[in-house]
């Protein structure tokens, strides 16, 4: 076996080695992985939030169903506006983290 | 075998009654309690007889409130320590419910993987905004939600869509960490069900039932952290509405 063809077997067994220990979940990815949850859940509550006000007002003023069609469509835009000021949120709290 | 679901049961250990209302002693209460309790050992060995060069336990209380110190000073100004005791026993109780939750005994039981639990947490923090911005601010609060430099149409449009997002903030802070905990839960239960199930499976035992249980050990390491890591967001959320309402911008 020449000494090349070593070199390259070893090259092989580090990257597999190396790849194998990256393959566990680490911490931060674990706590990155809530955050990206929380961003989603932030969205759909604010839509379910106003569907769900949208029809209590219907329910209760009699005019279904309209009142739940308006507050649906802004719940959508009041969803992707908590999901970016979260997602915002996150980065400037986790950015103060890494200053000090 | 138990079903997954099974452990969320809330069962009545002393029924109780308060007029027409049912305020019966549950396994949800009792483990609220235990928490309780836990928590109250934990501060008072901590804080017992504090020293300048700190003790293990004391060193464990006091790192626990420099980190809800600094996250509210970090996230909300030097006003925000005010409200360092709020946070501070949110962010404990929430951490230890998590966590007893965890332990492998019999009847265990999360409080925190109800709605009617964390979303009474979620309301305390929502009402404490809502008091806290209306105090400081009187009607000029409502300025948090009107956009700057647009028209009246444009305005209105977005004023509506942000007292939604406002409103829309208990819900969420009490679904994410609901839904956190019950999934890991139901995760946990069912792989451990797996290992029985398949441990008794054909001529080769013991090679089925070691896959699931590697995974549940993996997976008892995720939902510690999951745990921990709830608790600090649901903190860090109740700590950023409450910058809303103290510096409105």
């Amino acid at each position: 076996m020449t000494d090349e063809s070593r070199n390259e077997q070893l090259d092989q067994r580090i990257a597999a080695a190396k790849a194998a220990h990256e393959r566990g979940v680490t911490a931060a990815e674990g706590a990155s992985e809530s955050r990206g949850w929380a961003i989603g859940i932030e969205f759909v509550g604010a839509v379910l939030v106003s569907a769900g006000l949208g029809y209590a007002i219907d329910y209760f003023a009699h005019t279904l169903p309209w009142f739940t069609i308006v507050l649906l469509i802004l719940g959508f835009a009041a969803g992707t506006r908590r999901a970016m000021k979260t997602s915002a949120e996150f980065e400037t709290s986790s950015g103060k983290d890494k200053k000090d | 075998m138990a079903g997954p679901m099974e452990q969320f049961e809330v069962k009545v250990l002393h029924p109780m009654q308060v007029g027409t209302y049912d305020v019966s002693f549950t396994n949800s209460a009792l483990w609220m309690a235990i928490a309780l309790a836990g928590i109250s050992i934990f501060l008072v060995i901590g804080t017992a007889r504090p020293q300048l060069v700190p003790g293990r336990w004391q060193a464990a209380v006091e790192y626990i409130y420099d980190f809800v110190r600094k996250m509210l000073d970090d996230n909300v100004g030097p006003e925000g320590r005010r409200f360092a005791p709020l946070i501070f026993s949110i962010f404990i109780f929430v951490l230890f419910c998590n966590l007893l939750g965890l332990l492998p005994w019999l009847g265990t039981f999360t409080p925190t993987s109800h709605v009617a639990v964390t979303f009474a947490l979620a309301v305390i923090v929502f009402v404490t905004v809502c008091i806290v911005g209306f105090a400081r601010h009187g009607l000029h609060f409502f300025g948090l939600f009107w956009p700057q430099g647009t028209g009246v149409v444009i305005g209105l449009f977005v004023f509506v869509i942000e007292i939604l997002s406002f409103l829309s903030r208990p819900f969420t802070l009490a679904i994410r960490l609901f839904a956190n905990m019950t999934a890991g839960h139901v995760l946990l239960q069912t792989f451990g069900t797996f290992v029985v199930a398949l441990g008794s499976f054909g001529m080769l035992p013991y090679v089925f039932g070691v896959v699931p249980l590697a995974v549940s050990v993996a997976l008892c390491a995720l939902e510690l952290l999951i745990a921990v890591v709830q608790a600090y967001v649901f903190a860090l959320l109740a700590s950023l509405y409450l910058n809303d309402a103290i510096n409105l911008h």
